[in-house]
Parts: structure tokens; C-alpha cells; sequence
């Protein structure tokens, strides 16, 4: 079945609250729910709408990006015609360190590869975020609506630190506000947006004029300045935009909420990730575990009590787990034990090792240290 | 594009000694050890021992093995050169078409497709048993014996052997007979099903084997005898490690116990990984109230209950307060709140029902078996299904 759907991804370098967890990554890789990474999310909702073909433009440390996406064959972009097309940061004349003060900046260097999008409609989208919207209805209410742009936009606040549109009652949205995280007027915009082909080119060919680098502050506030509207589509399922390692841990723990999960895994949009080859878990005579997340390929001897489980984690006898989130091929060796910690890749805590954080500051083992 | 070795995998079988679980699937679909199905093993192996050309003989429902296999990506089969090629019977111009009438049957009809690939000796598989080898190994030996054939072989205790094909050794060390099921086996080396033939020499054997009206066209009681009696040397390989047949409920039913002793296979071993095809599921769901021992489980799987010694494939659903124990649960199958399953190979997508009961623990009598309960088959609320069950349909609920 013929889409007219092209999406655009930013990738945009990490916010420093993020911490060690991008070290060495920029968020849109950072690992999540288990098997996941962050992309996966906003590049699974794009095909799951019938979108095939992808642009996804890349800033800084993007080589741990480059290795989970790889042709896109995981996705089904691996494709003849279309498909994936990573996009680096070097594709302005003048030159620049491969970093964007701005995702305006960002589009105009891949201005050439925008122009050459055969389809009507462009979905704009960050790469930080989890949560399994639903572009299709999206789109379907972009197109039925007759607007030239739609933000997908949810009713919460905690989850959207920035934008928020004061909806006119039909739909339609004429006035954006910038919030501080305390503001609950009007709808948060999760930056996700629908919008025509030539309405994205007449705004990066303003804001080029004028050297405007910002998608907000200076694009849409001056489509609004103009006359313009913006349909407005609600998301009413879970998502929260991943910003900081507060951010992260936390929504980590809510995938350990039933009602969560459902929101997170319909059956008919499956969230895609790149195929790890992996055995199944193991669990031995003395686990113990309880309300966990746990992926393939872990080996688990210990106690586990709501933790998530990346792919390849080994938990040996006596070790003590409690609130953690563990990534990719961490050891957890014997009789050591953790509490509301986060280790990254190939961690290794020794035996008899003591950790506890809180809920609110949970400690984050960076990536590869032994502790 | 000239080889130097080529696979040519068995996988036409119906498996009728797995009765309801192979009533609409080829056997080497089947699944297995959590994450697998049967042809994953020989496959992997293929790849791992540097063998990027496979056929698949097919001709048992082929459809979900065709659909499972599909262009080999999952087992880096899907190059420009090679790749894993599904081979069903055909027609040919001016003939009636055939079905496979046995295992040499089946590669006889596939000369071509050998002849393409030109390879100097062609490895024949077969799509039931679980196992890792190094299939260059072997083929570095059959080159330095000068044999005609090696034949993998595996030491059995006698009272096995008389189970297996059997190999009995001449001074020389090369294979001088080979007894079928002996009542009275000489020696302790069964075949593993494993050939690796010197492709001139078979390709000979399968014509004039062809020829003859009174052979039934297979390996092991026609095709080896065949070149014992042509003088051709035949050599054993001789395989040490994990192997099991899986041709049977109870052999299936065990070999998926051993892979709770994850090292007696080396599932872990990253040096020699066992591919699959997974689908797109998210991790395992491990509620509060559940209590999992000595299991394996996968991704997709909801566990809310008990589970013990068992091993469960993805998407499986154990409800609260239902207990698993001793069992093999195939993808999608669903236990409900309260339902028992003990000793028990529970199909693929089958339910058992709230409060339900299927299979029993040993009660040592010789009737007891393990309880099969087929693919998408429903057990009824509070049915209860005793042991050595085989399920082919829906069992009634009690209230």
C-alpha cells in the first residue's frame, strides 16, 4: 500500500543532565526498556505509519548509532529504493564542527535531501523520547483536517519541559507559550510534528534568509506571527522525553507498571530494535526474581526485585538487586548488592560491593568500569 | 560459482513419531530450547564451520519451515554467492513429477542443483538433532583418510545401539559394515546421520542406486552399503560432545531438560552461537507473585505464576497461580490462572484453561509418559489430562 509519509529524525547532541549515559553516545542511542534504544522508539512509530523511507540526521558521537542502525534492516528500511538514509552533520558549505546550535540548523543541512522528498507530507520527529504514538491516526487526522502542520502534543506536563500550544477550541492551535516545567496551560508539544512538504521548505528557506537556527523559537513562532495555525493531535498514551539521567531512570521503573507496559507493546505496533542473536534467559535453583523487565541471553542466579534487565547480563548467586536499571552485558558478582543504581555497558561489580542511591538521585555506574 | 563444499539439509520428514506436534509442521520447524527450532542447529553450524551454501530438501507441509528460513538472513545465508536455497520436489518436462521417495532419492533428484555449485564433496544433513560441530573439522579428515565417505559417529553404550545405525570398524580403522538397529550390535560407534561425501563418487552411487528397483533410495540402507561393497573407503569421524536425536516425544521431551544444563551444550558459548530467526517481541514480563527456578525463558514471554524446570519459548503466557513444572511450553502457549502443567510438551499457541490439569509426576509405572498437548489445541477449564496424553484436539471443561 502506497504511503505518502517521509520521515525525519533528529538525533541532536545530549543534554549534559544526561550524564555519563552519554559518554559515549548521543541520546538517541542510549539503551532502554531492556533490549531497546531511544530511537527505536520514534523509528518504530514512523514505520509502524506506513513511512519507508527515513532520513536521520546525526550529531556528535553518533558511532554508537551508526552500529544499532546500521542499514536499517531491522526496521525493514534495508531497501532498494529509499529506506534508511543516515544523514552526518557535514553537509553544509561553511564549514562547522559537526555540531547544530539548533534543529533548524540542523534541517538546512540537509536542505539538498529534503528537496528531493518525493512525498507530501514530512514527519518531523526527536530521537529522545519513549513511548509508542501512534502516527498513523496522527497523520490520518493531518490529512482529514486540512492543516498544513499538526504537533502531536500531550496532556501532561512533567513529561515536556518546553513547548506548549493554547489549543482554540477547533483543533487548531495559534499561540505557542514556552513553559519552565512548572506550566500547566495548554497542551505540551512532544516536538513531533506532520507537516507539508513546501510548508517545511518555505520556513528553512526563512529562517536560511535570516540565519535563524532554532525550529520554535524561530520558525513556528514566525508561521504563527503570519496567520498560521497548528493542528493540534493529542497522544493520549505514555511518553516521556528523556533528558536527564532522573528522566531516564524513572521512566525506566514505570516500564515495570503493567498499565505501562500495555501502552508501550500494542500488539499491532510493535516497537522494533536491532535482532542481537541471543539465547534465552536462565534462571537458576537460587532465583529470585519478582516484578522484573528482563531481556534474552542473561544468566541470573541472584535476587531481583523490580529491576530491568539489558540483553547479556549475568547476575551470580547471592548478589542483591533491588529498583536497578542494568545494562548490556553488566556482571553482578557473587553477594554483592545494589540498590536504585544504574550500571551501564559492560560493568562489572565486584563481590561484597555495597551501592545504594535513592529514588530521586540514583548512582549510574559508567560504562565499562569495574566497581 | 565453483565450491569446495556444499550442505544439502534433510528436512522433508514428517517426524510422525512426534505425532500431534507434527501434524501440520515439518519437524524441523520445531521449536526448541526456548529461543529455537530444530533446523537453527544444523544451520548455525553450516555457517560457523564456513559453509555458505545449503539446500533445503523440503516436502512435509514446507510451508512454515519456508516461511521460517525465508532468504537466510537470520543465519547470514542471504549472500550473492551462496545462500540457503529451499528445494521441494518438481516437475520435469515430458515426466510425471516425484514426490522425495527417500533420503538419497532426495539428493538424486536434486543433481543439478549440486552440479551448479560444482563442489568437490557435498555434506548431507539431516534436520532432528541437536548438536554443535565443526563440520571443516570433519571435512579436514575425510580429505586426509582419502575416504569416499566419512560418517560422523558417535560412541553409544551398547544397550542403545540398538537403536542407531552401527558402525563396525576393520583393522584399519575405516568402516568394513554397517548393521541397521543391530539386535546384536559389534561394536559401540552409531552414525549420527552425518555424511560428508566425496561429490564424483555419490554422484555415481545415487545413479546407479537409481537404477535399481529393489533399493528404497536411502543412506544408511542403501547408499553406504553400496560403496562398502565398491571397495570405497569409508572413514568414522569421531564425534565427542553434546548430541541428541529428538525424534521422539520422550527424546524431545529430554533434550529440551538438558538445555537447563546450559553447559552441556555451551548454549553460552559465543564462539559457536546458535542463530535464530526471532520475532519482534519485548522482554520477558516477571510479575510480582512469580517464582521462576531452574528454567530458561524468552523474550515476549508474561510470567505470573510458577515455573520450574521448564523451558519456555518466546510469548509465553503463566498466569498467577498457575504452576509449570517439568515442562516444555512452545511460543504462545498460555497457562491460566490455577492451571497445573507437569511433565508436559504443551504446542505451539495452545491454552490451558483456569484450573486445568495436564500431565502428572512419575508415579513409576510403565504406562506413565510425558503428556503432549498439540499445537493451538485448548484445554478446557478445569479438564484434567493425565499422563502419556497425546492431544490432537480440544479437551472439554469440566464445569
Amino acid at each position: 500500500m502506497k504511503n505518502d509519509l517521509h520521515g525525519i529524525l533528529y538525533t541532536l547532541r545530549a543534554e549534559p543532565e544526561l550524564r555519563d549515559l552519554v559518554m559515549h553516545r548521543n541520546s538517541a542511542s542510549i539503551p532502554f526498556g531492556g533490549r531497546y534504544r531511544l530511537i527505536d522508539f520514534a523509528l518504530s512509530s514512523m514505520v509502524n505509519a506506513g513511512a519507508r523511507d527515513v532520513g536521520v540526521i546525526m550529531e556528535r558521537d553518533y558511532q554508537s548509532l551508526l552500529d544499532h542502525l546500521s542499514n536499517g534492516k531491522d526496521w525493514g528500511l534495508s531497501r532498494r529504493n529509499g529506506g534508511l538514509r543516515l544523514l552526518p552533520p557535514f553537509g553544509l558549505p561553511e564549514a562547522h564542527a559537526g555540531s547544530f546550535s539548533g534543529c533548524m540548523e540542523a534541517l538546512l543541512s540537509v536542505k539538498s535531501y529534503i528537496e528531493e522528498i518525493p512525498h507530501e507530507d514530512i514527519v518531523l520527529s526527536t530521537g529522545d523520547y519513549v513511548g509508542n504514538v501512534d502516527l498513523s491516526a496522527a497523520a490520518e487526522q493531518h490529512r482529514s483536517s486540512g492543516a498544513e502542520i499538526t504537533a502531536v502534543c500531550v496532556d501532561q506536563t512533567a513529561s515536556v519541559p518546553h513547548h506548549r500550544y493554547l489549543p482554540d477550541g477547533d483543533g487548531f492551535s495559534t499561540r505557542l507559550c514556552y513553559s519552565d516545567g512548572r506550566m500547566t496551560d495548554g497542551l505540551g508539544c512532544t516536538e513531533i510534528y506532520i507537516l507539508k512538504k513546501h510548508l517545511l521548505l518555505s520556513l528553512m528557506a526563512y529562517c536560511g534568509d535570516g540565519g535563524f537556527r532554532h525550529f520554535h523559537r524561530d520558525a513556528m513562532e514566525h508561521y504563527l506571527a503570519e496567520g498560521g495555525k497548528v493542528g493540534i493531535y493529542i497522544h493520549e498514551g505514555y511518553f516521556r522525553r528523556i533528558r536527564t539521567s532522573q528522566d531516564y531512570y524513572k521512566a525506566s521503573m514505570e516500564m515495570l507498571r503493567k498499565d505501562v507496559m500495555a501502552q508501550f507493546f500494542p500488539e499491532d505496533r510493535p516497537i522494533r530494535t536491532k535482532d542481537r542473536a541471543e539465547v534465552s534467559t536462565y534462571y537458576s535453583d537460587a532465583a529470585k526474581v519478582t516484578n522484573c523487565l528482563v531481556a534474552d541471553g542473561c544468566y541470573v542466579e541472584g535476587e531481583l526485585k523490580n529491576c530491568v534487565l539489558f540483553r547479556g547480563v549475568k547476575i551470580e548467586k547471592g548478589a542483591k538487586l533491588e529498583n536497578c536499571v542494568i545494562l548490556q552485558d553488566t556482571v553482578v558478582q557473587a553477594g554483592a548488592q545494589l540498590k536504585c543504581v544504574i550500571t551501564d555497558k559492560d560493568s562489572v561489580i565486584t563481590p561484597g560491593c555495597f551501592l545504594a542511591g535513592t529514588e530521586r538521585l540514583p548512582i549510574l555506574v559508567p560504562k565499562g568500569s569495574t566497581v | 560459482m565453483k565450491k569446495e563444499c556444499i550442505a544439502m539439509l534433510l528436512a522433508g520428514g514428517q517426524g510422525s513419531r512426534l505425532y500431534a506436534l507434527t501434524a501440520n509442521v515439518a519437524k524441523p520447524n520445531m521449536p526448541f530450547g526456548g529461543k529455537y527450532r530444530i533446523i537453527d542447529f544444523p544451520l548455525s553450524n553450516c555457517v560457523n564451520s564456513g559453509i555458505d551454501t545449503v539446500g533445503v530438501l523440503t516436502q512435509y507441509r514446507p510451508m512454515k519451515l519456508n516461511s521460517y528460513v525465508g532468504s537466510g538472513q537470520a543465519w547470514d545465508l542471504d549472500g550473492d554467492d551462496g545462500g540457503v536455497f529451499i528445494l521441494p520436489p518438481y516437475m520435469s518436462a515430458g515426466e510425471k513429477g516425484n514426490w522425495f521417495s527417500g533420503t538419497a532419492n532426495a539428493i538424486y533428484q536434486n543433481l543439478d542443483f549440486i552440479d551448479e555449485w560444482d563442489p568437490e564433496y557435498v555434506l548431507i544433513l539431516s534436520g532432528d538433532h541437536i548438536y554443535k560441530m565443526d563440520y571443516a573439522k570433519m571435512l579436514q579428515e575425510h580429505k586426509e583418510k582419502g575416504a569416499a565417505c566419512t560418517i560422523a559417529v558417535i560412541q553409544v553404550s551398547l544397550a542403545e545401539a540398538s537403536r542407531f545405525g552401527m558402525m563396525n570398524l576393520g583393522e584399519d580403522g575405516y568402516i568394513c559394515e554397517f548393521e541397521e538397529k543391530p539386535k546384536h550390535p559389534k561394536s559401540d560407534l552409531a552414525s549420527m546421520g552425518i555424511y560428508i561425501f566425496t561429490w564424483k563418487t555419490l554422484r555415481q552411487a545415487l545413479i546407479d542406486d537409481d537404477a535399481d528397483p529393489n533399493s528404497q533410495y536411502d543412506f544408511g540402507k542403501n547408499i553406504i552399503p553400496r560403496l562398502l561393497n565398491a571397495g570405497e573407503k569409508l572413514w568414522p569421524y569421531r564425534f565427542e560432545g553434546y548430541w541428541r536425536d529428538v525424534g521422539t516425544i520422550s527424546s524431545l521431551w529430554d533434550a529440551n531438560m538438558d538445555m537447563l544444563t546450559p553447559e552441556l551444550i555451551g548454549l553460552y558459548d559465543p564462539a559457536w552461537p546458535i542463530l535464530s530467526r526471532s520475532p519482534i517481541r519485548p522482554p520477558q514480563v516477571i510479575g510480582s507473585e512469580a517464582d521462576i527456578k531452574h528454567s530458561i525463558v524468552t523474550e515476549g514471554c508474561i510470567v505470573e505464576g510458577s515455573v520450574f524446570n521448564s523451558v519456555l519459548s518466546n510469548q509465553v503466557t503463566v498466569e498467577k497461580g498457575a504452576t509449570v513444572e517439568y515442562s516444555v511450553l512452545m511460543p504462545g502457549a498460555v497457562v491460566e490462572e490455577g492451571a497445573e502443567v507437569r511433565f508436559a510438551i504443551v504446542g505451539e499457541n495452545a491454552r490451558v484453561c483456569r484450573g486445568a490439569k495436564l500431565g502428572t509426576v512419575p508415579d513409576g509405572t510403565e504406562e506413565w509418559g510425558v503428556a503432549t498437548c498439540g499445537p493451538d489445541i485448548t484445554i478446557g477449564a478445569g479438564a484434567v489430562v493425565g499422563p502419556n496424553a497425546m492431544l490432537y484436539n480440544d479437551v472439554e471443561g469440566s464445569k
